[in-house]
């Protein structure tokens, strides 16, 4: 009995720990901006709202409830950003997340990663990497210019219900290209 | 086995969110106040009975305030660390946190989605200072959360009321 508990803690802690380890530094960095939602929250958003009347805040609890995490990190360093880059490709390597599209605009860069869910709809976990952004828009925090974004949501999420999370949550517009794709 | 015993004794030991007010509201550096919920100054019987349900749920607030000392000015990232170990240690249920530059914030609540006990939320302003504030309430639910936002609407609370508790701080 005590090998089976052992071992299934030790499974558990694996587990937990790959799949985002390699991003859990940038909360604790320096020249690293985070903000790091647990699914607790999202499950007492979804419960704040008592009557739900309309499509977004209908949307917003269903896509809620199914969230179990949302990191969004920027960094204003170029450095940071090129180590971000290099840690967003190496665990793309491990995982089973795959491309599901880029858009590029000479040095600016968009790119979204899923791992397939259930069904068309969703997806286990959606990763958006944008980089280069000093060269296209300027956006500062604190007079220094954004340089990257590294967003990665976790849970069972339905990709039709996003454009509510984006606004009641104030996510960068961006993430709503991944709707898009899914309606072509 | 054993590591995860000794890991275990090693938490236990440590400082808790309920003693660490304790002890800082006797430290000179610290200003500590216990706010009850009949500050917020509202008249009961002009609520509907959600408001009234929902008010009644809030007990009272514990702020602990943390200004950068002119003498020991490292003291500050000393007391942040301790605070943020103790959150991260404890029964404590991680709502949010954010971390920008110097500036950090985080919630979180003790009890059950349905039945919160406590919400605690941290926010240290880069090198100024930090706050501590625990919201303490019984069966505080998250339905209760805009009739809440409504009854404070009509709260009468004002300055007058916060000027009477500064002989409490000694200012």
């Amino acid at each position: 009995m005590k090998k089976i508990v052992l071992t299934a803690l030790l499974l558990a802690t694996v587990s937990v720990g790959f799949s985002q380890s390699v991003f859990d530094k940038y909360e604790n960095e320096k020249s690293v901006s985070a903000m790091v939602i647990s699914k607790s929250m999202f499950s007492l958003l979804a419960k704040f709202e008592v009557v739900a009347e309309d499509k977004e805040t209908k949307d917003f609890i269903d896509i809620a409830k199914s969230i179990t995490s949302l990191k969004v990190f920027t960094t204003t360093d170029k450095q940071v950003a090129a180590a971000m880059s290099n840690d967003v490709a190496s665990y793309l390597k491990s995982s089973r997340l795959s491309e599901l599209m880029r858009f590029t605009d000479e040095n600016t860069q968009i790119k979204f990663y899923v791992q397939e869910g259930k069904d068309d709809d969703h997806v286990k976990e959606l990763l958006m990497f944008v980089s280069g952004i000093s060269e296209l828009e300027k956006f500062d925090i604190n007079g220094k210019q954004i340089e990257t974004v590294l967003l990665s949501l976790s849970g069972d999420i339905d990709l039709n219900k996003i454009n509510a999370l984006i606004t009641k949550m104030n996510l960068p517009q961006e993430l709503n290209k991944v709707n898009q794709k899914q309606q072509s | 086995m054993v590591f995860l015993v000794l890991s275990m004794v090693a938490c236990n030991s440590g400082p808790t969110l309920q003693s660490y007010f304790v002890e800082k509201s006797e430290d000179p550096n610290f200003i500590s106040l216990t706010l009850p919920s009949s500050i917020l100054n509202i008249a009961v019987d002009s609520l509907n009975a959600d408001q009234q349900e929902a008010l009644a749920t809030l007990k009272k607030l514990n702020v602990l305030i943390y200004r950068k000392s002119v003498n020991e000015p490292a003291q500050l990232d000393v007391e942040s660390d301790v605070v943020i170990k103790i959150l991260s240690n404890s029964d404590y249920t991680e709502l949010m946190k954010l971390n920008a530059e110097d500036y950090k914030g985080a919630v979180s609540y003790l009890g059950t989605e349905d039945a919160i006990k406590e919400v605690v939320i941290y926010a240290k302003g880069g090198q100024e200072g930090f706050v501590l504030v625990r919201v303490i309430g019984d069966g505080m639910n998250p339905k209760y959360l805009k009739p809440f936002l409504e009854a404070l609407q009509t709260s009468k609370a004002s300055a007058e009321d916060f000027k009477n508790l500064l002989p409490d701080l000694g200012i």
